[in-house]
């Protein structure tokens, strides 16, 4: 599971482009789809702010409850 | 809110140099084209260190003056025990004002008849049951599922730049091995004695892993100060962390602004460039240098190229004949996409090199003069160390 920091996240899509299970997407600001998240963590390892953190139970944060279930794929 | 517009011929997405080339060329060529743009301000903020080669703006387009920040004669190397190699030779370059040149190739792309739209983030795209191509755009800056348009045309041109998301709804597997990406952080630096006509490399393990460090001038007293960490070396916020140590120990008093991050793509570049009617350009297509990441000249060229294949692809009663979009590829292929392959058979090669090996050529090359020294001799004298590497490099060349 992965948890933004939206705080310290610069928009810059280094994460999204390692990201094996297209969970991220850049819409104004980073989003987790943490269905298809496969915890494989390269995202955070990338992140040149350090802002991605991995984590058990990310919780309700900004960054997750805006994840996009919806989206068409 | 859902809202649907049909009226397209060809859908850009992303206007950063690449996908502004390209809706400029495709409008041309007489078609209806859409350019969206997540961000509010196209090229608001820069990610790039703005160094461009005179020949490789020059292809794509006449240099514009105020395009130019600083003109670039001469280079500095240091090695990462600080052996300084002058390199007198580097060919005509720019550090360009990115604000503005990506602002104005937006508009030339307006002016020749593309809509351009900003704040419209393509969060999906897809072939429609009719053999069209449809993307939906988020309307919502705070949930990218709530309030959308979908957008529907018959030839996709997918220029949404390092993330090279998009592709991945056809088929593409984009996502960059570690080993394939520089993770970036840079910013602008004020201060006394950075010179105006001057590049600066450094090298090493402490200062950049798998990359290197760059001080761009914009003037004299101001620079782009940026370095790249190859991603299979990062960890998390490392690259912003060596940035910082390095400007406090370089420019202790110097003014920082504009901190920002970016990625680099080290790939080759994605093959086949067009699936379908969809077509990939710029860092979305991995048409970088990965030796140096140098990407601005591939995009502009390889935007104005897709561009103008796009248009030309259409027939007269206004149907789109597929197979003249492969001539894209083949073009590239034939312009730079050998250039591009074996600097990507490089960049391993540089990636290998320890402290101890760039402190050795420095060393000798520091006893040359620097008006001798090019860009190639450097890159000579390199692998003549290995002799091993040479052989594989001149096979390269061939
Ligand atoms: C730190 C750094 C330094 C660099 N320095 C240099 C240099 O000195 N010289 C050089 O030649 N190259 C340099 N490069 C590389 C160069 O910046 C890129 O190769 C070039 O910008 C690629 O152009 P592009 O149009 O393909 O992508 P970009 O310029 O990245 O443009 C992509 C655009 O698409 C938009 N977008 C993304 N996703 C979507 C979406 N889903 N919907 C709508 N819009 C979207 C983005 O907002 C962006 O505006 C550097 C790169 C970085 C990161
Ligand atoms: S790599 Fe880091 S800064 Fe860049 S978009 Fe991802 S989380 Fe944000
Ligand atoms: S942990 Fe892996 S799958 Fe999950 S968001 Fe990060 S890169 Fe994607």
């Amino acid at each position: 599971m992965t948890f933004v920091d939206t705080d310290k996240c610069d928009g810059c899509g280094t994460c999204v482009s390692v990201c094996p299970g297209n969970a991220l997407l850049i819409n104004n600001r980073l989003t987790v789809s943490p269905e298809k998240c496969v915890s494989c963590g390269v995202c955070a390892k990338v992140c040149p702010f350090g802002a991605i953190v991995l984590t058990e139970n990310a919780g309700l944060t900004e960054a997750n409850r805006l994840s996009g279930s919806g989206l068409q794929d | 809110m859902y809202s649907i517009d049909k009226n397209y011929d060809i859908i850009v997405a992303g206007s950063g140099p690449a996908g502004a080339c390209a809706a400029m060329s495709a409008a041309s060529g007489g078609r209806r084209v859409l350019l969206l743009e997540r961000k509010p301000v196209p090229g608001v903020p820069v990610r790039c260190g703005e160094g461009i080669g005179h020949q490789g703006l020059a292809l794509s387009f006449e240099p514009r003056p105020e395009w130019i920040k600083s003109t670039v004669t001469r280079a500095r190397m240091l090695s990462p025990s600080g052996i300084g190699v002058e390199i007198g030779n580097v060919g005509k370059s720019y550090i360009l004002d990115r604000e503005r040149m990506d602002a104005d190739l937006v508009k030339m792309a307006v002016e020749a008849g593309a809509e351009f739209r900003a704040s419209s983030p393509a969060v999906w795209a897809g072939e429609t049951s009719s053999g069209r191509y449809s993307v939906i755009c988020s309307n919502n800056p705070n949930s990218p599922t709530e309030g959308q348009t979908e957008f529907e045309a018959s030839c996709l041109i997918l220029a949404d730049g390092v993330e090279s998301r998009l592709a991945r709804y056809f088929g593409w597997d984009t996502a960059l091995r570690l080993e394939d990406i520089e993770t970036a952080a840079f910013a602008r630096v004020e201060a006394a004695g950075i010179e105006g006509d001057c590049c600066t490399f450094y090298t090493g393990n402490s200062v950049a892993p798998g990359g290197y460090l760059w001080v761009f001038p914009r003037g004299a007293g101001a620079a782009n100060v940026g370095l790249g960490v190859i991603g299979s070396r990062c960890r998390s916020g490392l690259p912003r962390k060596l940035l910082l140590d390095f400007i406090k120990r370089t420019y202790p008093g110097g003014r920082v602004t504009d901190l920002h991050c970016g990625g680099v793509p080290v790939a080759k570049w994605v093959r086949p460039l067009v699936r379908g009617a969809v077509m990939l350009v710029g860092d979305a297509a991995r048409q970088v240098n990965a030796i140096n990441g140098a990407g601005l000249a591939y995009s502009l060229y390889a935007g104005r190229l897709a561009g103008t294949v796009a248009a030309g692809a259409f027939r007269g009663d206004g149907n789109l004949c597929r197979k003249a979009l492969l001539g894209y590829q083949r073009e590239w292929a034939k312009v730079f996409g050998k250039q591009q392959e074996r600097s990507f058979a490089l960049k391993e090669f540089i990636m290998s090199a320890d402290d101890a090996f760039l402190d050795r050529i420095a060393d000798s090359l520091s006893k040359e003069p620097p008006g001798k020294l090019s860009y190639l001799r450097v890159f000579m004298r390199t692998f003549s160390s290995r002799p091993l590497l040479l052989l594989k490099a001149f096979k390269l060349f061939r």
